[in-house]
């Protein structure tokens, strides 16, 4: 217990010299969190998420833009920075949704295998 | 009359207790004199180019450095001092060459003594300097090693990937979002795009630089990490130089002590000139003061 207690005492002040190196990544994944919530938010009306939603995705492509050009991140094995790279699809997604010609919510829907044909194929019941 | 180098007998000897003691007696020092090098994390980040200098810059301005460079100046000053004692010495004889041989086996003890002072601190310099260089080394090999990681180094090409395909994909990314109804650049993509070409220049300038060309050894470019050997292998042979300086320096002491000796035996059984008149005067014989007594 005592061992545990001085291992976590030597991480945390390194978890928080990392956080700094992070933040552009960070600052990118928070929007796309928000972006997705913007696109699944059920109070919202079409009009007014589609307003949202182009000013969020203009947003989103500047913050990829600074991910991407950001040098403090080449090299950082960091498990959400691999995790990042790793999937460059669902990472940037507002610059491979230009690159497929899709919207951006239905590039997400289609990175995460929710087409329109397997919605409808899907059958109600418990798992 | 008793006569002033007589006198130093006792002196003497003390002088020879004291060349003797200077032999042995590292500790007699007071360890005043300090230098924290920079860390290995800043220097690394110099020029490979400069990093002696940086590194010789920081150690005289260091405590330990002044410290240095007074003690060479005194030694300095006494090597001329003895140098004028010894011209002094032949041009006098008798008392007074005694008297300035005394001085100048003074003056040599006093020099011995500063002298080791000097490569005492000089051995501590090279032990911080060889420390430091070990650092960057270590620091250096480290670097490489991490670079050379297989996750690092997949990582490493993944990034450059995404970066190739973002810049391939900028153009049009850059026209869909020109033709949306209430588009205006962001601030971001505005000042990036004007900074990028001074960015590029600065880029160049800094590439074709005469502080960022690789270092030199003997005509030839190389790398960092074998300018950082090439610093640690002079500073293991300056070492080794001290090492045969500290050999001289004893041959020395003991010339010295050989010499406080011989004056010491000279003034004690009086194998001077001057005092051998009356060591070698004849015995009164009684058969002489005889002929009082007959008359």
């Amino acid at each position: 217990m005592h061992k545990v207690f001085v291992l976590i005492l030597f991480l945390i002040p390194a978890a928080w010299s990392q956080a700094d190196d992070l933040r552009s990544l960070e600052n990118l994944e928070r929007e796309r969190a928000r972006l997705i919530q913007t696109a699944l938010d059920p109070h919202l009306d079409n009009v007014k998420r589609q307003q949202r939603l182009q000013h969020q995705a203009r947003t989103m492509v500047d913050l990829e833009r600074m991910v991407l050009r950001d040098d403090r991140l080449i090299g950082v094995k960091d498990p959400m920075v691999v995790r990042a790279f790793k999937h460059y699809d669902l990472t940037f997604m507002s610059h491979a949704a230009v690159e497929a010609r899709l919207n951006i919510v239905d590039f997400w829907l289609q990175a995460q295998g929710l087409t329109t044909e397997r919605v409808r194929a899907a059958s109600v019941g418990f798992r | 009359m008793t006569k002033p180098y007589l006198t130093k007998s006792n002196q003497l000897c003390a002088v020879l207790i004291g060349v003797m003691l200077s032999l042995s007696s590292a500790t007699a020092f007071a360890e005043t004199s300090q230098w924290t090098p920079m860390s290995s994390e800043k220097l690394i980040q110099m020029p490979a180019g400069y990093l002696d200098r940086y590194v010789e810059q920081d150690f005289r301005q260091s405590p330990l450095g002044k410290n240095l460079q007074e003690v060479d100046g005194a030694l300095s000053g006494q090597r001329s001092g003895m140098a004028s004692l010894r011209d002094s010495i032949k041009r006098t004889e008798g008392e007074q060459n005694k008297l300035l041989r005394y001085q100048l086996l003074q003056a040599k003890s006093d020099y011995l003594d500063g002298v080791e002072e000097k490569q005492r601190l000089e051995r501590m310099a090279l032990d911080k300097k060889s420390k430091v260089y070990q650092d960057v080394l270590a620091s250096i090999l480290k670097d490489q090693r991490a670079r050379k990681d297989p996750v690092t180094m997949r990582l490493v090409e993944q990034q450059q990937a995404a970066r190739d395909r973002m810049e391939r994909s900028i153009a049009l990314v850059d026209d869909v979002l020109a033709n949306q109804s209430d588009s205006k650049p962001t601030r971001y993509s505005k000042q990036y795009k004007e900074n990028l070409d001074k960015v590029e220049a600065l880029k160049t300038a800094i590439a074709s630089h005469v502080a960022n060309a690789s270092p030199v050894v003997e005509g030839r470019d190389v790398s960092r990490e074998e300018y950082v050997r090439f610093l640690l292998a002079n500073v293991e042979s300056e070492r080794a130089l001290l090492d045969q300086e500290q050999l001289m320096l004893g041959y020395m002491a003991r010339l010295v002590a050989l010499d406080a000796h011989t004056l010491e035996q000279e003034v004690a059984l009086g194998l001077d000139d001057d005092t051998g008149g009356e060591a070698n005067a004849e015995p009164e014989r009684l058969a002489e003061a005889a002929d009082l007594f007959i008359e």
